[in-house]
This record gives structure tokens, sequence and C-alpha cells, in this order.
């Protein structure tokens, strides 16, 4: 614990820093160098300072260029829905915390996953108490967590003879939602139509009359239907039909065979493709996704919940070609007997999968599928 | 102007001060120096748009084919430069560099011919400093630090700014206006100034501190010998005459311990004769041997055993001097102990100090010397006894004529001691005869008969020659001494400046027990008065040029020692300082504490309570005192202790979340700010909400803090510094 603090207290007190030479600053080392030697071999006291021209220089390199880098504050703000392959903007601010001094020549990296990212955001002059925001695009070839590790600020100044950059530990992590790619018209065709042949109707909340009967207490007074009630003479209430309340379950199962993981992403694509345009029809979706199952809900935080998982989800390797059937998909039959639209999405081929796919709505076969 | 229009000028501006380097150590041909200044001029207008750049314009536009066929000339001109012409890798190596330069300044397009001419302008410096000391090179070096210091900043943001148009050109960069564009402001300018003062403050001090371990290897002679007169094995009359109008500067002498020039005057003895032929004066004694070393790495002069024991205090001298074509090393009479950067010192037998060989280079020694003094038993003793050697070499004489003989015997019938003597054949000669350089050009074969009775005219050498030679026709041994005379005093650095025109030479007189006695029988002669102010200003220019020379020229390995041992010094002195002061005060605290514990055990048991009932009071009046500030500290603040508390406690959390990169702005209110570290750190948040939401109860809403809830608190706190980011 102590060491921790030790380290902390360090950490705290100098901020990481690199220094790296520029092919000039190459040249300008060798050539002090030679003038170093020359000086030592010859006695000269005016080689001597020259020397120590050169040699101030560097040092006065070194401490420019910490001033550029010092109370430098930076802020990034990335949106909190990214979906992979699609590019997202990220907005980062710099600011100049130095009451008096400008920074100069500030070249902003990104540190992904250990690896340096020029994002192309270059501040050649940040004056003293300025602040410059730039966005730029972000993309994220796959799903899942990611963690942009922090952020890396270089400056040649002022002579471009080193390059310091400064580690500044503003990381982010965030949850990456799979891709999602337009879904073929055949698709949106059969989709519709399914959903309209399933429709019931059913008592509940609504603008349509559903029936009207005697008025018994309890009842809402507010749905007293007067009309009839004068014209039967007794109290008479209306009662609504539900809204068209259209349900659906995706499914995609991610028990895998050896072999079958090639498939898996394009089913984990398109399955958070069908549950945005569900979303967007104002269907109640419900998800499984292997042994995880979401209920049903509604709205854009159910739909973000759903991604969540759909990103996070990772294949498991099944024993031989044909996997278990987890607990929820054995529902599935039950729930298209009770008229929800029930899709389920196969990467391969599994026989006991198929089978149980054949009592749902729908089921896509990603392996034949263009 | 702006900062693009002033990167290429200051970058000329810097091969026009590398350039000036060069030309002023004066071994610059004529026809070189007008092309470097005419290429400098034209790339200069054109750099600043002036009118009249048509010509520099069309030299622009030629082709590369055209450069490249003068760039190979260029070449082939340094082969025959360093084979035929220069014959030296040095000033053909500075030709071919001012050729280049020339070249480049109208070729300045890419990156790389700016940094050429950076190169190019470098070695310049380089190459000046190969080939002078002089003072103006300090002044062309801070120049070229300041201009440096400038060109490279205009050179990086330039880059920057071009890397960064061709960056959002390609796509790849987001659009920020450059400020090469903007025009410069006042504090760009005094910020880099600044950097620039900086810079150099930076040189001096590692400058002084870079160990000297170089031995001087391929050091090349760069300063011609000072030719001299007077000091060589025989000298012939009227050599020093020869030199008497010449002002070049010999030599400088600092008296470290005077701040004012000695009154009596000095004499810095160079060499001595013994034996005169009539027409020239010859040392017989001139055999030399080596000094011994002191403990301190100096070389000790044994005394003269014709001397008497110095009694008078030393006169330290620093000197810098130049580099003469002779090896005699010149102090004031008489020199006691001389310690420089030197193997070996010689003498010869009559104490005339020298170097083995003559040194290339000017450099410095210092000398302790103690002056002659003639005591009183010689001063008034009729007659002497001298020592078979003095006879035997101080009392020679050329055929010389009679009247010589009773001119010395007339002048001092008066005079019943020798000293007396002595002292009015040196009072005859300087009131009876006048002090000329014209001596005429006629050859006398006797020219002291001829000075005596014929001319009456003549300098230093006439007069001292005279009054040796009737010396010794009086039976009192005497020598010739040439050396310089002390010179101009300068007051702004305390030293002489000593000049050819500053060659003396003057008598030694022996005296059994005060040994050998300066006598000067040549006539003092009043400079021409210059004017005051030009007196003024060349003696500030000398004073600062002694300093180059002895500070940044002359800087040795010695040097820094002796520095170094003055700070050990210092620092011992320091602390030794302090000890005392430190031992003085517990001394006294000791000594008091014995006096009161006396004092009590006298008083008895009646003083002991009045002791402790004063100690009542005072500590009640404390007590008083501090309440009394505490409460209008609280006056002044409003606050509660809880919320000056929950203050405390929510600025450590802050001072925690800023360690890991998280800071409040100040606009932010706190629960903003607790929204922000959701966002950002959502590990932190269980943390930090609870703690916002206490301080914001707490701090604003008079809620109260109780003790139970510290050690919570506290529990948050360090697991938030736990949690890792």
């Amino acid at each position: 614990m102590r060491f921790q603090r030790i380290r902390e207290f360090f950490r705290w007190f100098y901020r990481y820093r690199s220094l790296r030479l520029t092919p000039e600053g190459v040249r300008f080392l060798l050539l002090t160098l030679a003038v170093g030697v020359a000086a030592l071999n010859t006695g000269n006291n005016l080689l001597y300072l020259l020397l120590a021209m050169m040699l101030s220089l560097i040092v006065m390199s070194g401490i420019l260029s910490e001033q550029c880098l010092r109370h430098l504050v930076i802020r990034r703000w990335i949106p909190d829905r990214v979906f992979a392959n699609s590019p997202t903007p990220v907005a980062l601010s710099l600011t100049n915390r130095k009451p008096r001094l400008p920074s100069f020549s500030l070249r902003v990296l990104d540190v992904v996953e250990g690896k340096t990212v020029d994002r192309g955001i270059h501040v050649l002059h940040l004056p003293a108490g300025a602040s410059v925001t730039q966005s730029y695009p972000i993309l994220f070839p796959r799903r899942g967590r990611h963690r942009i590790e922090g952020i890396k600020v270089q400056t040649r100044f002022p002579f471009g003879l080193f390059i310091k950059v400064a580690h500044v530990p503003v990381s982010s992590d965030l949850v990456v939602y799979p891709a999602l790619q337009p879904l073929p018209e055949g698709f949106l065709h059969d989709l519709a139509v399914l959903g309209h042949d399933q429709a019931v109707s059913r008592r509940g909340q609504g603008v349509g009359l559903y029936n009207l009967r005697e008025y018994l207490p309890g009842d809402d007074s507010r749905m007293i239907h007067w009309k009839t009630s004068a014209r039967q003479a007794r109290l008479m209430v209306r009662e609504t039909e539900t809204e068209d309340l259209r349900q659906v379950t995706l499914a995609l199962p991610t028990a895998i065979p050896a072999g079958g993981q090639r498939f898996f992403e394009p089913a984990v694509s398109l399955t958070a493709s069908l549950a945005v345009f569900f979303q967007e029809q104002g269907f109640a979706i419900s998800l499984l996704v292997g042994e995880q199952e979401i209920l049903y809900g509604l709205g854009e935080e159910h739909l973000y919940h759903m991604l969540h998982v759909l990103a996070l989800c990772a294949p498991t390797l099944a024993e031989g070609s044909a996997s278990g059937i987890p607990e929820g998909f054995g529902m599935l039959g039950e729930r298209t007997m009770r008229g929800e639209i029930t899709l389920v999405v196969l990467p391969w081929p599994d026989p006991p999968m198929q089978r149980l796919a054949q009592g749902v709505s729908r089921v896509f076969h990603l392996w034949e599928m263009p | 102007m702006t900062l693009e229009r002033a990167f290429p000028v200051s970058s000329i501006l810097l091969a026009g001060v590398g350039f000036l380097g060069l030309v002023l150590t004066g071994e610059i041909p004529g026809g070189l120096v007008l092309l470097g200044l005419a290429s400098l001029v034209a790339s200069a207008t054109q750099a600043m748009a002036l009118a009249g750049e048509r010509l520099a314009r069309q030299i622009a536009r030629l082709s590369s084919a055209t450069w490249n066929v003068f760039l190979l000339a260029v070449f082939v001109f340094f082969g025959a430069d360093l084979l035929l012409i220069s014959q030296d890798i040095l000033p053909a190596a500075v030709h071919f560099l001012i050729l280049l330069m020339g070249i480049k300044l109208f070729h300045l397009r890419q990156r790389k011919d700016f940094l050429q001419l950076y190169a190019i302008s470098f070695l310049e410096l380089l190459a000046a400093a190969a080939l002078t000391v002089d003072l103006w090179y300090a002044g062309v070096f801070i120049a070229y630090v300041f201009v440096a210091i400038w060109t490279l900043i205009l050179y990086h943001l330039r880059n920057e700014a071009e890397e960064a148009r061709a960056a959002v050109q390609a796509g790849k960069e987001l659009h920020d206006p450059s400020p090469i564009a903007r025009p410069v402001t006042a504090q760009f300018f005094w910020t880099t100034n600044g950097i620039a003062v900086g810079s150099f403050c930076l040189t001096m001090a590692i400058f002084f501190l870079i160990p000297r371990i170089g031995a001087g290897f391929f050091q090349r002679d760069r300063v011609d010998l000072i030719r001299t007169s007077g000091f060589s094995e025989k000298v012939d009359l009227g050599v020093i005459g020869a030199v008497k109008l010449d002002p070049t500067v010999v030599m400088r002498v600092e008296l470290p311990d005077q701040k004012a020039p000695i009154p009596e005057g000095l004499y810095f003895r160079g060499a001595a004769y013994d034996t005169y032929d009539g027409r020239s004066w010859a040392n017989r004694l001139a055999t030399r041997r080596l000094l011994g070393r002191t403990p301190d790495g100096g070389f000790m002069v044994p005394p003269d055993q014709t001397q008497a024991l110095p009694e008078s205090a030393s006169v330290r001298q620093e000197i810098l001097i130049e580099a003469l074509d002779t090896t005699v090393l010149f102090g004031a009479s008489f020199v006691e102990s001389l310690k420089g950067n030197f193997v070996v010192v010689q003498r010869d037998g009559m104490w005339g100090l020298y170097l083995p060989f003559p040194s290339s280079a000017r450099f410095q020694y210092s000398v302790r010397s103690i002056p002659g003094r003639l005591l009183e038993a010689d001063r008034v003793a009729p007659s002497f006894i001298y020592p078979a050697f003095i006879r035997e070499h101080y009392f020679q004489l050329p055929d010389t004529s009679p009247r010589v003989a009773a001119l010395a015997r007339e002048v001092t019938s008066a005079a019943p001691t020798p000293y007396g003597r002595a002292r009015a054949i040196e009072q005859h000669l300087r009131q009876s005869y006048q002090y000329s350089l014209d001596v005429g050009t006629s050859v006398s074969a006797d020219p002291v008969e001829d000075f005596l009775f014929t001319r009456k005219t003549g300098y230093c050498e006439h007069y001292a020659t005279a009054m040796v030679v009737m010396l010794r026709t009086l039976g009192i041994p005497a020598r010739l001494v040439t050396g310089f005379l002390p010179g101009v005093w300068n007051d702004f650095g305390n030293y002489y400046t000593i000049r050819q025109q500053d060659a003396h030479a003057w008598v030694e007189v022996y005296f059994p027990r005060s040994g050998w006695v300066t006598f000067d029988p040549t006539p003092s002669v009043p400079a021409a008065a210059p004017s005051v102010v030009w007196q003024s200003i060349g003696k500030i220019v000398d004073a600062i040029r002694l300093r180059w020379d002895r500070y940044v020229v002359q800087y040795s390995f010695h040097d820094q020692m002796a520095v170094a041992k003055s700070l050990r010094d210092r620092s011992e002195t320091v602390r030794s300082t302090v000890s005392d002061f430190v031992s003085t005060v517990t001394g006294g605290l000791a000594a008091a504490r014995a006096w009161l514990v006396e004092w009590a055990r006298a008083g008895g048991w009646v003083l002991e309570v009045g002791l402790a009932a004063g100690a009542l009071v005072i500590g009640m009046l404390f007590a008083v005192i501090l309440r009394r500030r505490g409460r209008r500290q609280q006056q002044l603040d409003p606050r509660t202790p809880q919320q000056v508390a929950a203050v405390q406690l929510y600025s450590r959390m802050l001072r925690i979340l800023e360690a890991r990169g998280l800071q409040k702005s100040p606009g932010a209110t706190p629960l903003e700010f607790a929204r922000q570290v959701a966002r950002e750190w959502r590990d932190a948040a269980p943390f930090v909400r609870p703690l916002t939401d206490l301080y914001c109860q707490v701090r604003f809403g008079q809620a109260s803090f109780l003790s139970e809830e510290t050690p919570k608190v506290h529990d948050l706190l360090a697991r938030l510094r736990a949690v890792r980011r």
C-alpha cells in the first residue's frame, strides 16, 4: 500500500515524458560532438564557447518544450452510442492553463490498445489561457469493449531538434455496438406481412372500441358511455381495444462448433439491425442471446440495452456440430402460437436448432445468405 | 512584418553574422569579401521585397544546371586553392565556405537549403574562432546567439505550418490557422529575445563549467609575434629608440592587491647587461639555470646572494603578455616568485627570467616581487669593499675618453658617499641633458662621449649607459637593465597597459648590504594629452579586452581549480561563521539557564511560587489572545467548522481526481462535475457522487456533518484513491 502511494506520488509529481530525436536533431548532436572533440583537441576556448552555445540550445530546447506541455488540460467527449464500422465524431478540447506562456506546435495523439494513433489534431499556437476544441472521426472495426488508454501530446518546439511527448492518462472505456447493415427489401416485405397476419385484438389501453358492457362498481367513471347509457337506461362502460402491441422475439444462439466463427459476427450484426428496425417500427422486442434473455421492452433505452448485450456476446465452442438448446429457445414455438413474431438468426447449420426453428415465424440461415 | 517574411530575412542575417566573423579576422581576400557582401545584400533585398530586386530575381531564376556548374567550379577552385594558392587547409576551407554561401543565398527554396545555409554560417563562425581571439569575436558571438534563436524558432514554426498545410490538403489534418502568417507581435518579439538572453546566460554558465582537459594539440599559430628590441643577449645602443613610437600593446599588468597605481612607479625588469664595448651591451652571465618549484606549482626565484633579505611588502602582479619574439619573462623589480602554465622557467646570472622558447600565443602568469630598498647603512657609508664577483663583472669599462671620468668626478665632487655620487650623476643627467628620440644619423665612435659632450640629447639608453660608465669610472659597480615602464594606468580595470613605446633602459647600482638598487637618469617626458573622452573610451575598451582575454580566451583548468578552491574556502568561512554564531548562542543560553537556576535556588519557595504564578498568568494571556484571534478569524470566515471540514474533504477528492486527469473547471458546479466523472470514469462514480452530495448538503444546505460520518468519508476517499483508471 505504501509503495503504491509512493508510486502514485511520483506519477503525480512527474508525468510520463519521452524524448526522441528528429533528423535535424541527430545532425545537430553530431555537429556538437564534432565541435566538442575539436575543442578538446585544440584547447581553444572559443571552440569551447561554441560548444557551450550548442549545449545551451539543447538545454533550452528541453526547458521550452517542457513548458509547452505543462498545464495543459485535455478533455475528450465520446458519444455514448458507438457502432462498429461507423465513423463517430469525438470531440477533444485542449486548454492552456498557463497564465502567460503560450504553447506551440502541439500534436495530440490517441493511445488505443497500446498503439499511438494520429487523429490529425495539430495546434500550432495555443495562447495562454486559451482553449481549442476539435473533433475527429473515430472508427472501431470490431464490436465489444474498447479502451482508449490515454492521450499523448507531443511538441517539437522550439527548434525542431527533439520531439517531446507527454502522456496524459485520460482513458475512456466504451462499448461499441455491432455494426448495422441495411435489411434487404425482401426482408422488409416479409416482415410487414408477418406482423399483419399475427395481429390479435385484445382488450386493453387504447382508443379503438372493443366492447360495451354494463357498469360494474370499480370501473373508471370516465369510461361511462353516456349515449349508450341513456339508450339502455343503465350505466354502460366502454372497453377499448389495446393498441396494436406488436411483439417480436429475436433469438441468436451462441454455442458454435469449430469452423462456425466466421458467420457469428454477421449473425450478430443482422440481429442488431433487426432490433433497430423493429424498435423504429414500435415493436416490443425481446432478445435471446445464448443463455441470456432480455424481456420485452419498448423505447430507445431498451434498444441500447439489447445492443449492449449483443456487443458483448461471445461465441462459445460447442461439442460436435450440434449444440444444446438453451431454455429460452424452447419457448419460441409457444410465443409464436401466442401471436408474437419470433425470428431466429442461425449462424451455422445446427440440426436441433433448425428443427426448433421450424415452429418460429422466420429463420435466417446466415450461411446461405450472400 | 509577418513571421513568414521575417523567416528568410533572419536566415540571411544569420549567414551575414557568420560572414562578418570571418571578415573581421582580416584573413579574407578583398574580392571574396565583396562577393560575399554582394550576395548577402542581393538576397536580403529579394527577401524583403525591396525595390531593386530585379537582378536578384533574375539570378534566382537561373536553372539548376547552371547552379550545379557554379557548384562544380567552386569545388575545383577549392582544390586549386588548397594545392596551389593558399596551400593550407584552413584558408582554403574558408574561401570555399564563402563561395558556397554566395551560391546558397540565391537558392533558398526547400527546407534543406535553409539547413545548409545555417550549417555554412556556423562553420564560418567556427573558422573565425580558429583564426582569431580578438575582442570583437565576443560581439559577433552574442549577435549570432540572438539571431540563431530567432532563426531556429521561425524555421521550426514555418516547417510546422508547411506540414500542417500539406496534411490539410491531403485530408489528414484538421485546419488550424497558422501563426506564421501573422505579424510579429510584441509578445512574440520579447519572448524570443528573452529566450535568447536565457540561452546566452546558460552558454556562459556551461562555458565556465566545462572541464578544460584539452592538450592543445593541433592549435594553430594564429598570432604574429610582436617584434621587440633590447632583450637579446647583446643589444646595440639605439635599438630601444626604434620602438619608442610604437603603440602596440605588449602586456597588461593587473595589481590585484592595489586599487590605484603605485606612486613610486614600477620598473618591469626584462634583461640586464654587464659588459659594454663602447657600442653595445652584452651579458657575460648568460648561462641559464632552471628555477625550482614551489609547493603550489609556481617557480621560486632564489634571492640574489649579493642582495639583502627583502623586508618590504611584496607586490603581486597578474601579467597578460602578448606573443613576443623574446623568451624574457617580465616582472617588477625584483621578482620573488612566479606562477603560470609553464613547464620550466630559467634564469641567468643577472636574474633575468626566461622561457625555453618564445610563446606563439598570448599567455598570462602571476608574479610576486619585492621592491629593492636602500638600507640606511648603505646610504651613509663613505666607501665600500666590494666582493670579487662584483669587481670582476661590474667594473668593466671600454676604451672611453678621459673626459667622461673627469665629468664624473666633477659632478660628484660634493658627494661624500657612493650613494650620494650615484644620486648626483642621476640628477646631473636628468637636469643637464635633453630627452629626444631624434638622435641624428651620424655614427659616433664613442656614443657616450658624443651624448655627454656634443649632442647633449638622447633617450633612455644613452642616459643609462652614460650613468653606468660614469659610475664605473668612480669605482661604483653598476649595470644596464632593459625592460618596460608601467605605461598608462587603466582606472576601469585597475591595471597598467604597457606598450612598445614604454620600453626603457635604466641603471642598477650595487650596494653591499642592500643589493642592487634602481636608478633612472632619464628625465620624464610628459606625453601629449589625448582627448579625455577618447581616452576614457579607449580605456574601457581595453579593460573589456583584458577581461575577454583573461576570462574567456585564457580560461584554463587552473582557473577552474582556483574558482573551486575559492568556493570551498568561502563555504568553509561561512560554515565556521555559522558554527561560531551557534556556539555563541548556545553558550549564552547555557549561561542564562545556569544563572536562573542559581537565582531560583537562592530565592527559595517564595520565588518558586512567584514564578509559577507568573507562568500561569502568561499562559492565560496566551489563551485569551489565541481565543480572540480564533473568534476574529471566525468573524472573517462565516463558515461553520463543519462546513470548513466539508470543504477540506471535497478539496481532497478534487485533488485525487485531478491526479487521475479529471480536473473540475471553475465554471462547473459540484453536481455537474460529478456527472462528468460518471461519464468519463464510471468506476469512480460510486465514490464521487456520495461525497459530492454530502459536500453540497453540508456546505450549502446547512446539514450537519456528524462525527460518525467522518470514517465513512475517509473510507470513500481511500477507495477512490485505490481505484485505477
